[in-house]
């Protein structure tokens, strides 16, 4: 097999699974991950014989993923498949169902978020990017993923109060 | 807001999303988006070329006889015994890719008169458009809803929610009536692929939507298949596969045959099916070098040569010399090929035993669009 395509192939099967996650919380849907993640380790492939020795085969590729993630929803505006409807609150146990209930919240809660504004608690929160970094990643300003930060939390608190209920005693408990 | 708490919350909900290996379909993307830069890229040197020299191509000496002269645009141009576009009806054209957010159909018939047509969100490239084979309506892609509109009209409707585009656009049954025989011979079945199953990795069902009630009908066909294109009479389906292959199925048997020397480890491959004749033994495609990439997201109806499906081999044209851009079957086994010409694009009439009936030169607004559809009446 042709040397670069192996490399490739082990590029892709081992980091698959780390990008699906991201993708995942992005996009809100199974399928739109895959989709998402198919098309930016396309344009990795079409690079690779740039990027295979670089090392900044994965950089390159999660930044193709916010891009086109971004560009995908301004132009289309993708219906999301996470409904609009917010579950019910959740009770304040702690088993297994009470999880469950907070993961659907959030992510119903993150299907209200705009593009930018998901990708960049995704970055921030979930990939523990600095700011500058996230700026990089989105091709933005610093300034530009403070405020969209800011808006995102402000947002995550207003659609789904139970959520910012449970953070904010969590962490003044702390 | 607890920082921390959110963090261990957005890792609990990725772990929700269900590993695949997406190696290969990244590898056909990356394909195909090749494929598209090399269109791109043929028809801005063609463009540069053609301004350079003026004469970019030349006419063999021994070409076929000299193009017969376009007639006088007429409002209605309908055919007559004379007429040696008989068999013809409309040509059906949108750009294959554009800047603008809306984009008209046109159509055309030699000796007639360009008219323009229904607005579309989007160009070939982008939403897919299949114009219905008696040329009243059109059927797109928009935002995984499948739509619908008259092609002289305003009005547009969703058919079908959750229909996957890129691949599987809308390809329109060419009958009246279900393909296998069965059920409400007046209905114009539209295929689609579409996703019934959220939640479940590659969930896509390809079937049959009745535009009129919007049901949906199961069809029995290949995970990996991709652009099908039916023969004039419903009997074969055509389509492509992951590794490049092209396989022709026989509907109404099941029984599929893949075209030979084309696709895996052949040293040539086709991701774009264009046309397949009557009989289903003649196929129009975009054959590829296996080392060329190509596209993934829309639809290209560039066809570069026409293989015989038992053999595999090249059916020869009466082309002049001229490159073949586009060719359809008719249902009366003819072909109508665009060829690239010294004064623009041609079409050009091919007889089933390969004689050249007739040729026109196409209206210069044309030469952008890609034919979508030729319809037979």
């Amino acid at each position: 097999m042709d040397p670069l395509l192996s490399e490739f192939d082990s590029f892709v099967r081992t980091r698959t699974p780390a990008l699906l996650r991201s993708a995942y919380l992005l996009t809100g849907d199974q399928h739109l991950a895959e989709d998402l993640v198919q098309s930016a380790l396309a344009r990795t492939h079409r690079s690779w014989s740039r990027l295979h020795d670089t090392g900044n085969a994965e950089a390159y590729t999660r930044k193709t993923m916010y891009h086109l993630q971004v560009s995908w929803w301004r132009r289309r505006r993708v219906a999301e498949s996470v409904t609009g409807e917010l579950p019910e609150p959740r009770r304040h146990d702690a088993d297994h169902a009470s999880q469950t209930s907070l993961r659907l919240t959030l992510r119903a809660a993150l299907a209200r978020l705009s593009a930018k504004q998901r990708a960049v608690l995704v970055l921030r929160f979930f990939e523990d990017r600095s700011e500058a970094e996230a700026a990089d990643m989105l091709g933005v300003t610093v300034g530009t993923v403070k405020s969209q930060t800011s808006k995102a939390l402000a947002k995550l608190r207003a659609v789904a109060p139970e959520l910012a209920e449970l953070y904010v005693l969590e962490g003044s408990a702390r | 807001m607890n920082n921390q708490r959110l963090r261990l919350d957005l890792a609990d909900l990725a772990e929700e999303v269900t590993p695949v290996d997406l190696r290969d379909r990244a590898l056909r993307t990356s394909r195909r988006i090749g494929i598209r830069r090399a269109v791109a890229t043929s028809a801005a040197a063609v463009a540069l070329l053609g301004a350079a020299t003026g004469t970019a191509f030349a006419i063999r000496p021994d070409a076929a006889p000299a193009p017969l002269p376009g007639g006088p645009p007429s409002v209605a141009a309908s055919p007559t015994a004379a007429d040696p576009w008989s068999g013809v009806g409309r040509l059906f054209y949108a750009p294959q890719v554009s800047q603008k957010a809306n984009n008209a159909l046109a159509a055309w018939r030699p000796g007639g008169q360009l008219t323009t047509l229904v607005d579309l969100p989007g160009s070939l490239l982008e939403i897919s458009p299949a114009v219905s084979p008696d040329g009243t309506q059109v059927a797109w892609v928009q935002d995984r809803d499948l739509m619908l509109a008259d092609l002289d009209g305003p009005n547009r409707a969703v058919v079908h929610s959750g229909v996957e585009g890129s691949c599987w656009g809308p390809s329109w049954v060419p009958h009246r009536g279900h393909p296998e025989g069965r059920e409400t011979p007046e209905t114009q079945w539209i295929t689609v692929a579409v996703r019934h199953n959220p939640g479940k990795p590659l969930a896509l069902t390809r079937g049959l939507v009745d535009p009129k009630t919007e049901s949906f009908q199961f069809l029995q066909i290949e995970e990996d298949s991709c652009h099908p294109v039916w023969s004039a009479d419903g009997r074969f389906l055509a389509y492509t596969d992951g590794s490049g292959q092209v396989v022709v199925m026989n509907w109404l048997s099941k029984v599929i045959h893949v075209v030979p020397r084309l696709g895996g480890s052949n040293s040539f491959h086709s991701y774009e099916v264009a046309s397949l004749s009557p009989d289903g033994s003649r196929v129009a495609l975009l054959r590829i070098d296996y080392k060329q990439e190509g596209a993934n997201t829309g639809r290209n109806l560039s066809v570069n040569t026409i293989l015989d499906t038992r053999t595999g081999a090249t059916v020869e044209l009466p082309l002049g010399g001229r490159k073949l851009l586009q060719a359809y079957f008719l249902p009366n086994d003819r072909l109508v090929a665009r060829v690239r010409a010294t004064d623009g694009t041609r079409l050009l009439l091919i007889d089933s035993d390969g004689r050249r009936v007739t040729e026109a030169v196409e209206p210069a607004a044309l030469e952008k669009h890609q034919i979508l559809a030729v319809t037979s009446s």
